[in-house]
């Protein structure tokens, strides 16, 4: 009996260790004050609406802009070789290799974003549920990006592209994305970490009460990493009074904020007057 | 001789500093996000755009020189959540701003706040 007992206390530690709120929790830095929210006995069964306007909670890696950890560089396994390469001529715009004007990145070209970067973006972002589809609505970049939820299967071989090509479907609470037919071009991260052609990626949504949406993303790249990198969930509030807004990456504008202050940024040249 | 050693002891600070992104669209590496200074300054031009909006100011120092400066920091749509607007700044206005300084000496700087001549303030960082 006492060791039925203890077998259950062990598998109940166990569970809960690997619980995704478990996760959510460890998450937070060091240090963090604000309360981070969790399921409620009351959200057993939870809604399967997640519509709304959401917003990132600040609980990411950097103490100056603590968000945009969805894709979480701690939990990143090992590079392949081509990985590795990709990784290394890249010119990151944060992390502990950026360097102020000489960020290289697909984005300052005002090319498009794409999941999962386009996922951990530091604007808020919309879901929108209709049949047989879920609409997802990026302020950052404008874009948005449809989920099929009508039982259709993914591609089999799909042409590359921004976006891929996005199914979802109900697992109990969870609402779970497969996509696939990625391109190369964008990075997964805003540190210059790849994504190749190959990539599987999965999302886990779950609105673990009124106002949290959980999101999980999980790459499966083969080609750029040497296992699954599989971040630990991400927190985002619900924010019933914003409208999305409008974010263009307009080419004439950022030219002007090109030359007038990106790359004078890292240099000493005069600003343009 | 002395300034560009200086100009290279800086920007290998720059390097071994950790970095602290505060855009998407440009990281904020170029800037000393754990220092704000004051500058008075004489606004020249406000552009509200993105991905960043910029705001070009006159600085006059000490012997009477103006230097041209220019500020960034984050984008329309999010800082009209926190009150501001492509009115909130014209040129000739004469405003104190609170700036994280560039790492490497530029003239380029991230724009905190603003305080505005009769004592109201502006932040950008509860947009983030």
């Amino acid at each position: 009996m006492r060791r039925s007992v203890t077998g259950s206390l062990a598998l109940f530690l166990t569970i809960a260790a690997f619980s995704p709120i478990a996760f959510a929790q460890a998450s937070k830095p060091a240090g963090s004050t604000k309360k981070t929210p969790v399921a409620t006995a009351s959200a057993k069964h939870l809604t399967h609406n997640l519509s709304g306007v959401w917003m990132q909670y600040a609980d990411g890696t950097d103490p100056a802009f603590p968000r945009m950890n969805g894709v979480d560089d701690r939990t990143r396994p090992p590079l392949t070789p081509w990985g590795q390469a990709k990784f290394d001529s890249a010119k990151p715009l944060m992390g502990p290799r950026a360097v102020g004007g000489q960020e290289d990145s697909p984005a300052l070209h005002c090319d498009p974003s794409g999941p999962p970067q386009l996922l951990i973006l530091p604007n808020p972002w919309e879901i929108v549920q209709i049949p047989g589809r879920m609409f997802m609505f990026f302020e950052e970049y404008h874009i948005w990006r449809t989920i099929y939820t009508d039982g259709r299967p993914l591609p089999k071989d799909p042409d590359p592209t921004w976006l891929g090509y996005s199914v979802g479907h109900w697992e109990d609470d969870t609402f779970v994305v497969e996509s696939v037919g990625f391109n190369d071009k964008v990075w997964a991260d805003l540190s210059g970490n790849p994504r190749s052609e190959e990539m599987h990626l999965t999302e886990r949504y779950r609105r673990i009460n009124h106002d949290t949406l959980e999101q999980q993303i999980i790459i499966d790249d083969p080609k750029s990493y040497t296992a699954k990198w599989v971040s630990p969930p991400k927190l985002h509030k619900l924010e019933p009074k914003w409208e999305i807004g409008e974010w263009f990456c307009a080419a004439s504008e950022n030219q002007v904020y090109d030359k007038d202050v990106r790359k004078p940024s890292g240099a000493v040249d005069e600003p343009a007057k | 001789m002395k300034s560009k050693f200086m100009t290279v002891f800086a920007v290998i600070l720059g390097l071994s500093a950790a970095s602290a992104p505060m855009f998407a669209h440009h990281g904020s590496s170029a800037y000393d996000m754990t220092k704000t200074v004051p500058q008075k300054a004489t606004i020249t031009k406000f552009e509200y755009s993105n991905p960043h909006t910029q705001v070009y100011y006159d600085v006059t120092d000490d012997k009477g020189n103006v230097e041209h400066w220019v500020a960034e920091t984050t984008n329309p749509a999010m800082l009209n959540r926190v009150g501001w607007s492509k009115e909130t700044l014209k040129p000739g206005d004469q405003v104190t701003l609170m700036v994280n300084p560039n790492r490497v000496g530029a003239k380029v700087t991230f724009l905190e706040k603003v305080q505005f001549s009769d004592g109201k303030e502006l932040s950008t960082q509860k947009a983030f």
